[in-house]
């Protein structure tokens, strides 16, 4: 392993190994148990986005670049950040490699559908709010701000 | 190599990979490229297309429903693949998700 993977490789380790132990529920063994359960949920898809550094240039068969860690690093932050205002609430995303280096996380909620995009890099985030019935758009955007991305999607759960 | 026209009525074979999959269904995360490569349907056959890729589905697109979102669409023929023609434009989240929703499986992948 060369240095840059290491450091790279620690960069994930700390966005799974810092996932929110505990949610606002407390002191009921069933609560704690469908906390560990929601954590387990959760935990299996960052290892999902982690396993997408194996993922070999040409991977979609066509000229898919690789998945960078910082854009690995930054999906499983945004679902942490959803996770610490939603804890057990949030149910776990959907994720795939997008074809231009980007990682898709999407959402399905009783009425609507959400998707966000982030681009190669980590930098650059694109989003869709859908009705699920219709597939007709509630509110489309980019942002760079990572803060905006997650208020809009928070907003979505309330 | 001779360079064709694309009706929109013409189908555009698209390969998808296992992980873009969800549900039983091709995933928005495979038509984000702003070049999208697909084949020429009338050109080629959907074993041609995926021959090598035995881990991949395959789905078509319809060259008019792209068109329609604003993407061009035209032939793009290469030593290696006659039948290669290129989608292009940018692929907001809502024409990627329109690209997916609206492809049908030709042949679809293997089950892991």
């Amino acid at each position: 392993m060369t240095r840059e993977d290491s450091a790279t490789t620690s960069l994930l380790e700390e966005e799974i190994l810092t996932v929110p132990s505990s949610s606002s529920t407390m002191g009921n063994v069933n609560d704690f148990s469908e906390e560990e359960d929601h954590r387990k949920r959760l935990g299996a898809v960052f290892s999902k986005i982690a396993a997408y550094r194996h993922l070999p240039q040409g991977w979609d068969s066509y000229r898919a670049p690789q998945i960078d860690l910082a854009t690995q690093a930054v999906a499983m932050r945004i679902i942490k950040l959803l996770w610490l205002s939603l804890g057990t609430a949030l149910p776990e995303p959907f994720v795939a490699p997008c074809s231009d280096g980007g990682i898709l996380l999407e959402w399905e909620l009783p009425m609507r559908e959400i998707s966000v995009t982030i681009g190669q890099g980590g930098t650059d985030f694109e989003y869709l709010i859908a009705e699920k019935a219709t597939d007709n758009i509630v509110e489309e955007g980019t942002t760079r701000d990572i803060r905006i991305l997650v208020t809009r999607i928070l907003i979505q759960f309330i | 190599m001779r360079v064709q026209e694309i009706a929109d009525a013409d189908d555009l074979y698209r390969r998808i990979h296992p992980l873009q999959v969800r549900d039983g269904r091709p995933t928005s995360a495979a038509f984000t490229d702003p070049e999208l490569s697909v084949d020429l349907a009338k050109l080629t056959t959907p074993q041609q297309s995926l021959s090598d890729y035995a881990s991949h589905g395959l789905a078509s697109i319809i060259a008019g429903h792209a068109r329609s979102l604003r993407q061009e669409v035209f032939h793009n023929p290469v030593e290696s693949n006659p039948a290669h023609a290129l989608v292009k434009g940018k692929k907001t989240p809502s024409i990627a998700k329109s690209l997916a929703r609206s492809a049908k499986w030709e042949v679809l992948p293997p089950i892991s």
